[in-house]
């Protein structure tokens, strides 16, 4: 193996750390990732930012503080009553 | 068992259930009418309950169903990124960071020391900045961890456009995210 196939490029390694997050990656891909991180600092800090971003998206969603409004509120109960037996 | 109880459902869950709805479609009369729409169907649906799950996640099941029932409708594809859209990122010939794009160091952990709010304003203003596409799709991956199947079909895509969409939503969150950070940083 060449030493172009062997190393990841930056673009590739940042795909991969996405789909890490979803998807077991082939433990070769993995290996290849991890030397690629070794030895990039931009990657490593792509990386732990990333988790950190996906983390915020998260907790955004826990927080969320909208309301429906008292109006909306009434017209589904009384749709609700509608259909009680 | 779980049990349901129908006639506490609005007092209970309409707020949650409209906020779940508001922050995956951004679309404030849609979210009224996803609850109405979940509560209805829910209760008609009353009988399937199986009390495996709490009420709570039941209903939010259905939420789901229909937001993704929604953009399945709407048939409206995501952008695709050119392959030259990477170019701010990446250097053309080596696809090693470009010097301007390279990620620099955040100050302690960056976004968990963020007050809530300020968060959930840095967050929506990037996330604004997408293709709205990008963004339900993020979403619904990040957050409700829908399989990669459901969302290709609903938004008539391929598995590898869906990465290439994900990868490019997270490149551009990080950058856009960085620059409110440190502003003055160039």
């Amino acid at each position: 193996m060449n030493q172009k196939k062997l190393n990841l490029s930056c673009k590739e390694a940042t795909r991969l750390m996405v789909q890490r997050e979803f998807e077991i990656l082939p433990v070769t891909t993995r290996v290849r990732l991890q030397v690629h991180l070794a030895m990039c600092k931009w990657c490593r800090r792509f990386q732990k930012q990333s988790e950190c971003l996906s983390t915020a998206l998260v907790r955004i969603d826990e927080n969320q503080q909208e309301i429906l409004s008292t109006e909306k509120k009434e017209v589904i109960a009384s749709l609700l009553n509608q259909l009680k037996p | 068992m779980h049990r349901l109880e129908p006639s506490k459902w609005i007092d209970n869950y309409a707020d949650y259930l409209f906020a779940h709805a508001l922050y995956r479609t951004h679309n404030h009369a849609l979210s009224e009418d996803l609850v109405q729409d979940t509560l209805l169907s829910a209760y008609k649906a009353r009988d399937q309950f199986m009390g495996g799950a709490s009420e709570k996640t039941w209903l939010t099941r259905i939420l789901k169903n229909k937001i993704i029932d929604h953009f399945r409708k709407q048939a409206r594809s995501p952008e695709i990124p050119a392959d030259s859209a990477y170019a701010y990122f990446f250097n053309n010939n080596t696809a090693a960071w470009n010097q301007h794009a390279s990620p620099l160091a955040w100050d302690r952990n960056g976004l968990d020391q963020m007050e809530q709010k300020e968060l959930s304003n840095v967050l929506n203003h990037c996330l604004s900045m997408l293709p709205p596409t990008w963004g339900q799709i993020a979403k619904m991956k990040w957050i409700d961890n829908e399989s990669t199947e459901t969302i290709c079909k609903a938004f008539k895509i391929t598995p590898s456009n869906l990465w290439v969409i994900m990868h490019r939503t997270k490149l551009q969150l990080r950058d856009c995210i960085e620059k409110r950070l440190l502003p003055s940083s160039s």
